[in-house]
């Protein structure tokens, strides 16, 4: 039987998946390897778990959302990751498709918006 | 210590497919090493071996990590599911009645008949089908285009009132059907023989002078007892085609019905066999009432459905 906190997390789970793309391609708009891209999201307070980044990357290129280069940096080869133009495009309309949904859901719940 | 990274990555590299391996195994190397860094700067000294692992621990397990890249996350997405399930259901109740005929059959005719019947271990054959329906299920989800079985029509809904035979009903005789056929065509055998009392019995040459007219039958209630299921909207048409088969039937046995004898018997027992006739006769002489009995009431609800339809509209 789930506890309150099982449901709760569940459900906050599912609130977040959708918006951390956006989060991520928000933050690549400044080009970002993985390792410095998981501490600028945590730092501003979206924490993503590496297992989930990665593979995240790798779609949204794959999807044409992001372009990515390895080069060496700190002596290592580091693979960077920055929005494409069409990226840009999409990260615009989503932007606006949360600040509506975002008035919408704050107007259901009576807080200004 | 970093041979326990190595056999890390090596880990996770084993289950990644080859044109991305080195590149994805590249990039986790990065992470891992930069998150390693990051920890002995905070503590100022290296990370002891413990501490290495519980990082590796972490990071995640091998088989998870290389997982989240594959392209297929699911075997049966949501969208595939209810369509498993609705398949698994209908498959299982099939068998199930199959399996349940077999056994009444078997019990009927005693135990000893059970062990000569040619027909696989119901376990196996669950597991079969199990394995079938999902085959099908994963393989659409993989290759196929899932969205295409959420389309529906509306107007193919079945009606919301009148008498008509439940999904249950229609696959348990769905089931009966099909071992019906089974046996009338070869494929499955019941013993007739008790070797105890060296009892035979053998059909009489009136059912192979019948044959087809009974093979066309079996197939034509296997038929529309699929059509009830796959289109239950289509309410007339089933009616009617419980109506022509119930005709079809009731015929075959009327001219059935016309033959002095329907079992030879065989053995000590033989001069029992004009009971077994008799018992046969009555059994005939019941399911033709019983087809026409079926018949007369899907006409006369067709009847109902016709003078109801126009005040509904």
């Amino acid at each position: 039987m789930p506890t309150d906190a099982d449901i709760f997390e569940t459900l906050r789970q599912e609130l977040r998946r959708g918006s951390l793309i956006m989060a991520v391609l928000g933050q690549l708009r400044a080009e970002h390897y993985g390792y410095t891209l998981r501490k600028a999201l945590a730092d501003a307070g979206v924490e993503i778990d590496e297992g989930a980044l990665y593979p995240m990357l790798r779609r949204l290129e794959a999807q044409g959302l992001l372009v990515s280069e390895w080069r060496l940096e700190e002596r290592r080869n580091k693979r960077f990751y920055r929005l494409s133009a069409e990226g840009e495009a999409v990260l615009a309309r989503l932007a606006d498709e949360w600040t509506r949904l975002n008035a919408s859901v704050d107007a259901i719940l009576g807080k200004p918006s | 210590m970093n041979d326990l990274i190595d056999r890390y990555l090596a880990a996770i590299a084993r289950e990644l497919p080859e044109r991305d391996r080195a590149d994805i195994v590249a990039e986790l190397r990065d992470e891992l090493m930069s998150g390693v860094e990051a920890k002995e700067e905070g503590l100022g000294r290296p990370l002891t071996r413990s501490e290495l692992e519980a990082a590796l621990v972490e990071f995640g397990n091998p088989l998870i990590v290389a997982g989240r890249y594959r392209k297929m996350q699911h075997l049966i997405g949501p969208q595939m599911f209810p369509f498993w399930w609705a398949g698994m259901r209908a498959t299982l109740v099939v068998i199930a009645a199959v399996y349940l005929v077999l056994i009444v059959l078997g019990l009927i005719l005693g135990r000893g008949h059970v062990s000569g019947l040619d027909v696989p271990d119901p376990l196996h054959v669950f597991v079969f089908a199990f394995g079938a329906v999902t085959a099908v299920c994963a393989l659409v989800e993989r290759y196929g285009r899932p969205e295409q079985f959420a389309r529906w029509r509306p107007e193919r809904l079945p009606p919301a009132q009148g008498k008509r035979a439940s999904r249950f009903e229609l696959l348990t005789e769905l089931g009966i059907g099909i071992v019906f056929l089974l046996w009338w065509t070869g494929v499955i055998h019941f013993r007739n023989t008790v070797p105890e009392i060296g009892l035979r019995i053998d059909m009489a040459p009136v059912w192979a002078t019948w044959f087809w007219w009974i093979l066309g039958y079996s197939i034509v209630e296997i038929g529309s007892n699929v059509v009830a299921v796959a289109r239950p909207d289509q309410v007339s048409l089933v009616r009617w085609m419980i109506i022509w088969r119930s005709l079809l039937g009731a015929g075959i046995l009327i001219g059935v019905f016309q033959a002095d004898q329907f079992v030879i018997v065989s053995g000590p027992a033989a001069s029992a066999g004009y009971r077994f006739d008799l018992g046969i006769r009555i059994a005939i002489g019941v399911a033709i009432t019983v087809f026409l009995a079926r018949a007369a009431l899907e006409v006369w609800r067709l009847r109902q459905a016709s003078y109801t339809a126009p005040s509904a509209a």
